[in-house]
């Protein structure tokens, strides 16, 4: 089993690839169908940022495990021309292309941990993870 | 310089001297290492008769014109025949290695000159396996490219229903270009047709991010500019929760569970009433 899986992201048919395989991985922890969906969102979210602003990246998806929780962690990088103002770029709404401006805020909250990195002219980091619900034992 | 030129001289002379040799060996090594796909003797005998040679032209002109053509026309074939490229790619380093052996037989007692004759060789050989590489791989993509086309081609149907209505299943990945593409068919079936009722079955979509709601919703605001009411179908459950989670703002959507409910609905919006015939129970064999 491989636990992480790195997909390169220049055109726009490698986002349904990182999809796809971030499916595969996290079903592999056994994620729900919704949750299965939510995660495969994101990392078309994630994905769909690299293709129209910085050109081309990396997706980065690993599964981990963190005080006996399990999850998938996804890194989505770049080399692109960075975001100047994180703040503005994670309202709602907000967007220098032409989109709804949801790719930011909305992937934040479908995921559980949402980190972003960014220095202008250097690229962009973001980093999101999604932890599985620790099911829940009912004894005799 | 001179010296140069006198020993690429003499390698040519030397690979033209050793032909029959060094291309029966290298048959017999293709053959033994399962590298010679169907093809026919007569067809290996001369195919490989013309690779020789050409390689060996490369070497005595530095011109790899020739070289490109074959390769070019080789790789078109290869794939058609479905040859694998570990066959073909294999077969020429295998040539390599024949060419490559016989010049260490050839000069085993003078290092230096071997070394010599190494340094103009290899450059060669490594310029003409880079070649087949390449057009190999410019083969598969023109294939892969020429599939895509295909798929577009084949993608969205917009089918008239009633008169007045239409349907759109949209079955498959939406990309911008595909997103774009179905934009248009669809409003021009608005116009050609006179709809004021569509149908948009997105059961086959696989997954809804942010841009691809963005599409569907710019086109459901362009139909309506043509006068024709959107209805969509075939959200699931799990695409409905994330979009609701990613904050879409869908209100402007007219959504029906699935594609029946969908017709229902346009036959209402259109004034159609569905009765059920009351003997139809007569046509139907149980």
């Amino acid at each position: 089993m491989a636990d992480e899986v790195t997909v390169n992201i220049r055109l726009e048919s490698a986002i349904v690839y990182a999809r796809q395989k971030g499916r595969e991985l996290a079903a592999e922890l056994g994620f729900s169908q919704s949750e299965l969906t939510i995660i495969a969102t994101a990392i078309s979210e994630l994905a769909r940022n690299i293709v129209d602003y910085a050109g081309n990246g990396q997706i980065i998806m690993q599964l981990i495990e963190k005080d006996g929780q399990k999850g998938i962690m996804i890194k989505a990088q770049d080399n692109g021309p960075g975001i100047p103002d994180i703040e503005l770029a994670m309202q709602d709404g907000y967007s220098t292309g032409n989109s709804l401006g949801l790719g930011l805020p909305g992937t934040k909250r479908l995921m559980d941990e949402f980190e972003i990195d960014s220095k202008v002219g250097q690229g962009t980091t973001v980093t999101v993870i999604k932890w599985k619900r620790n099911d829940i034992n009912f004894k005799i | 310089m001179d010296n140069r030129e006198g020993l690429v001289k003499e390698l040519v002379d030397h690979f033209r001297e050793m032909r029959e040799i060094l291309r029966q060996e290298w048959i017999e090594q293709m053959t033994a290492k399962d590298l010679i796909a169907s093809l026919t003797s007569d067809e290996l005998n001369s195919e490989s008769a013309i690779i020789y040679d050409t390689c060996v032209d490369c070497l005595e002109t530095g011109d790899y014109q020739a070289a490109e053509s074959y390769a070019k026309m080789l790789a078109e074939r290869g794939v058609l025949r479905g040859m694998t490229t570990e066959q073909i790619i294999g077969g020429f380093l295998t040539l390599r290695d024949i060419y490559g052996r016989s010049l260490f037989e050839r000069h085993q007692k003078d290092i230096k000159r071997l070394s010599m004759a190494l340094d103009i060789y290899e450059p060669v050989a490594n310029k003409i396996l880079s070649i087949v590489a390449l057009a190999f791989i410019e083969e598969r993509e023109n294939v892969v490219r020429q599939q895509e086309e295909a798929i577009r081609e084949l993608s969205t149907p917009v089918l008239q229903y009633r008169d007045g209505s239409l349907i759109l299943p949209i079955i498959g990945v939406l990309d911008t270009h595909r997103a774009r593409q179905l934009t248009e068919q669809l409003l021009n079936s608005i116009r050609a047709n006179r709809a004021k009722v569509v149908v948009m079955d997105i059961t086959g979509v696989p997954a809804v991010d942010s841009k691809v709601a963005n599409h569907l919703v710019q086109t459901v605001e362009a139909s309506r500019l043509l006068g024709a009411n959107v209805v969509v179908t075939g959200v699931s459950p799990q695409i409905a929760q994330t979009l609701v989670t990613l904050g879409i703002d869908l209100s402007r959507l007219n959504a029906v569970g699935d594609l029946q409910g969908g017709i229902e609905e346009a036959d209402r919006l259109l004034g159609y009433k569905t009765v059920k015939y009351e003997q139809a129970d007569k046509f139907i064999s149980k």
